[in-house]
C-alpha cells in the first residue's frame, strides 16, 4: 500500500559549537503516493536533512513528519527502524554497501531482516541484480567492484523489497552519465509500474529533467515547488 | 522462516565476517585470550597438583583417610590413651565396602639417643606387611633393609635424623619413652634401614619398629592400640564409612583426614581463593584487550552501523551483532587456550622437578616433584568466567554501537 508523506511546519535546528544552525526551517510539504520528486538547491540548503527527517533517521526539532497514518517523530528509534524496514528504501550518495557481504547478500540484506524465505530472497536478489546488469558479479564484495557497480547494487538493494518510498540522496553523483541514465530509467519504470514514491536530493540535471515535481530549497526553506505534467 | 530467525542468521554472518575483517587485530585479540586461558589452565593444574600433593602426603604420612584413636589423643598423645581394638573389630573394619587398607599402630613419643646426639621422635610400631605401599611406614627404605614383620625389633629411621644423630646403618641407638604404667621404658635398637620422605620433617620426626616389639616395650595388652589408620577407595565414600567405623568403635574418636589436618584443609581453601583471584585477574586483563579491540572495530564501522540501522536493523540487533563478535572470539580463543593449557600440562605430566628448591618447598610441606592436575571444573570455570565476563564487557562497545546516530554518521563521513 502506497503512503503519502506530509511535513507539517517541520524545523530542524543544530548546535554547531555555539552557533544555532537552522538546517530546515518551518517546512510544510506533502508528497502523494507514486510521486517522482526532486529536492534541489545549493549545498547546505537542507535537502539531505529533509530526506533524513522523512526517513526517520533524524527527528524534527519542531513540527511533524507523517507517513500515511504514522507520525514518525513520536516513534522510538527501534520503531522507526522497523518502519523503515517495512516501508522505506534508501540510496546513498556513497553507496554504503556492507563491506563484508557480497553484492547478492547486500541486496538480500533488507529482505533477510524482513524474514523473506531464503529461496525467494535469493531469486528476487538475482532478478534485481540482473535488472541493474550485475547478475554476473553477484558474488563479488563491494571492494571488488567499481563505484558505478556499487551504486547499482545499492539501487538493487533499495528496490528489491519494493518499499512504498525510496529516498535517494545524490544517487547519481558518482556515476557516469550512461550508468546514471540507466539507473534513472529503472527507477522511473518502478515508479510508474509499482507506484513507488521516489524522493531525490540532487544537483544532477538528468534527475531534475525526469522529475515530475521539483522542490527548490534554500537556507532550509522551500523557495519553489513546481509540478510538471 | 520467521523474521527473528532470518535476522539472527544475517546477524551471525555479519559478526563472524567482521571478526575476520581485520585479521591482524583479531589475531592479537585471540592471542591475548589464548595466552590468558592457557596460562590459567596450566597454572590452575599446577596449583591443584601442589594441593593434591599436600593432601596425598598428609594421608600417606600416617594420617590415612580415617583414623580411629582415643578421644583425648589429639589433645594429649600419652601412651595410656589407647583404643580397645579386639581382633574381631579390626577384621570387621576390613569387611566394610570401600575400605582399602586397615593399618593398626602403636605410637609413642620418645627420645632417641646416639653416642653423640639425642632428639625427640615419634616411634611407630607397625605391621610392615599391612603398611605396604599404603603409608610412609611401608615405603621401601633407600638404604638398608625394611622391617620384616610385626615382631621385627630393628629400627627404621629417616635419613635426616640419622644425619643429625651422626650414626649409620648397623649402629645401635637407644630409644627412651614411657610405658603404660608410667614407668620409663628404654631399649637399644639396631638401625636396619633408612628411609627418605617427600618432606624433611617426616624424616626427622618419624621412626618405625615392629608393632609387637613396641607393644612389649610399652607393656600394652594384645587388644590395645593407639590408632588404626584406614584408607578408603573412592574417597567419596568417606562419610558413609566413617559412620560405619564409628559404630564398630563407639568409644573411640573416628576422625577424617580433614579433621586431623585442618592446616592442610585451610591451605587448600586459601589456594582455591587465590586461584579464583588469579582467574579473575587474567580474564579481566584479556577482557580489557577484547573490549579495546571491539571499540576500535566499532569506531571503524560507524558508517556501516549507521547504514544497517538506516536499512531497518534495530538497535537490539546491532547490540547482538557486536556482542556476538565478542562471544565468538571468546569461544574460539577459550577453546584453543584450553587445548594449549592441556598441552602444557601434558608436557609436564611426569612432574615438575623442584629439587633445586626442595628445601624451600619442603618447608611449605611440598615434595620435590609436583605433578600438575587438570581438573575439569577449573577449566569450565575459567572458560565460563571468560565468556561471561568478556560478553558482559562487550556490552559497553555494543551499547556505543547502538547509539550511532545514522543521520549524523552518514553525513559526517
Amino acid at each position: 500500500m502506497s503512503r503519502s508523506i506530509a511535513l507539517e511546519s517541520v524545523s530542524r535546528l543544530y548546535h554547531q559549537a555555539d552557533v544555532l544552525v537552522k538546517a530546515v526551517s518551518d517546512v510544510s510539504l506533502t508528497f502523494e503516493p507514486g510521486e517522482f520528486t526532486t529536492l534541489f538547491g545549493p549545498s547546505g540548503s537542507g535537502k539531505t536533512t529533509l530526506l533524513n527527517l522523512i526517513g526517520g533517521l533524524d527527528v524534527p526539532t519542531s513540527g511533524q513528519v507523517r507517513i500515511g497514518e504514522t507520525v514518525m517523530n513520536v516513534l522510538s528509534p527501534s520503531e522507526r527502524a522497523t518502519f523503515r524496514l517495512n516501508h522505506i528504501g534508501f540510496i546513498f550518495q556513497s553507496y554504503n554497501l556492507i563491506p563484508v557481504l557480497s553484492a547478492r547478500e547486500n541486496v538480500e540484506f533488507v529482505m533477510q531482516l524482513q524474514g523473506v524465505h531464503s529461496a525467494a530472497r535469493r531469486e528476487r536478489a538475482m532478478e534485481v541484480l540482473g535488472r541493474v546488469g550485475l547478475a554476473e558479479l553477484s558474488d563479488r564484495r563491494p571492494d571488488q567492484m567499481s563505484g558505478g557497480q556499487q551504486q547499482r547494487v545499492a539501487v538493487a538493494r533499495a528496490i528489491a523489497s519494493e518499499p512504498d518510498i525510496i529516498l535517494a540522496d545524490e544517487p547519481t553523483a558518482n556515476l557516469d552519465s550512461k550508468t546514471a541514465a540507466d539507473l534513472l530509467s529503472l527507477m522511473q519504470e518502478l515508479n510508474e509500474v509499482r507506484k513507488i514514491t521516489f524522493l531525490f536530493s540532487t544537483h544532477d540535471k538528468q534527475v531534475m529533467e525526469r522529475a515530475r515535481r521539483l522542490v527548490r530549497l534554500r537556507d532550509g526553506k522551500v523557495e519553489n515547488d513546481e509540478r510538471r505534467s | 522462516m520467521t523474521r527473528l530467525w532470518s535476522t539472527a542468521l544475517v546477524t551471525t554472518a555479519l559478526a563472524s565476517r567482521n571478526i575476520l575483517r581485520n585479521p591482524r587485530r583479531t589475531l592479537l585479540t585471540l592471542t591475548a585470550v589464548i595466552v590468558g586461558v592457557a596460562s590459567t589452565v596450566a597454572l590452575a593444574a599446577l596449583a591443584r597438583g601442589v594441593a593434591q600433593q599436600l593432601v596425598d602426603d598428609s594421608i600417606y604420612n600416617l594420617t590415612g583417610h580415617l583414623k580411629i584413636q582415643h578421644p583425648d589423643s589429639a589433645r594429649d598423645p600419652a601412651v595410656e590413651h589407647t583404643i580397645d581394638a579386639r581382633e574381631e573389630s579390626v577384621e570387621a573394619l576390613q569387611q566394610i565396602p570401600g575400605v582399602h587398607a586397615v593399618l593398626p599402630r602403636i605410637v609413642a613419643p620418645a627420645v632417641i639417643r646416639s653416642e653423640r646426639e639425642s632428639f625427640p621422635i615419634t616411634l611407630f610400631g607397625v605391621d610392615p606387611g599391612l603398611e605396604g605401599r599404603n603409608s610412609v611406614a611401608g615405603k621401601a627404605v633407600s638404604n638398608g633393609e625394611n622391617l620384616s614383620d610385626s615382631d621385627d625389633s630393628h629400627l627404621i629411621l629417616g635419613s635426616k635424623i640419622v644425619e643429625k644423630l651422626e650414626t649409620r646403618i648397623g649402629r645401635r641407638v637407644v630409644v627412651m619413652t614411657q610405658d603404660i604404667e608410667n614407668e620409663i621404658a628404654d631399649r637399644g635398637f639396631r638401625i636396619e634401614g633408612i628411609f627418605q620422605a617427600e618432606v624433611q620433617s617426616t624424616e626427622l620426626l618419624f621412626s618405625f619398629t615392629g608393632l609387637e616389639t613396641l607393644r612389649k616395650m610399652l607393656r600394652l595388652k594384645d587388644d590395645q592400640l593407639h590408632e588404626i589408620s584406614i584408607l578408603v577407595e573412592p574417597e567419596a565414600s568417606l562419610p558413609e564409612i566413617q559412620k560405619q567405623v564409628q559404630k564398630l568403635f563407639p568409644k573411640a574418636a573416628v576422625l577424617t583426614w580433614q579433621e586431623l589436618q585442618p592446616l592442610v584443609v585451610s591451605m587448600t581453601k586459601i589456594q582455591n581463593g587465590f586461584l579464583i583471584i588469579w582467574f579473575l585477574i587474567v580474564i579481566v586483563s584479556a577482557g580489557f584487550g577484547l573490549v579495546n579491540s571491539l571499540l576500535m572495530s566499532i569506531f571503524e564501522r560507524v558508517r556501516e552501523i549507521a547504514v544497517m540501522h538506516a536499512l531497518g536493523m534495530t538497535r537490539v540487533w546491532i547490540v547482538i551483532e557486536t556482542v556476538l563478535q565478542s562471544f565468538l572470539l571468546l569461544v574460539v580463543g577459550g577453546l584453543i587456550g584450553v587445548l594449549g593449557g592441556m598441552a602444557i600440562v601434558r608436557q609436564f605430566s611426569g612432574g615438575i622437578d623442584l629439587s633445586k628448591f626442595a628445601r624451600g618447598a619442603s618447608i611449605a610441606g611440598i615434595g620435590d616433584r609436583i605433578v600438575p592436575q587438570l581438573i575439569w571444573s577449573d577449566v569450565v570455570l575459567v572458560v565460563g568466567l571468560l565468556i561471561a565476563l568478556g560478553t558482559l564487557g562487550s556490552l559497553y562497545p555494543a551499547w556505543l554501537a547502538a547509539q550511532v546516530n545514522p543521520a549524523r554518521s552518514l553525513q559526517r563521513l
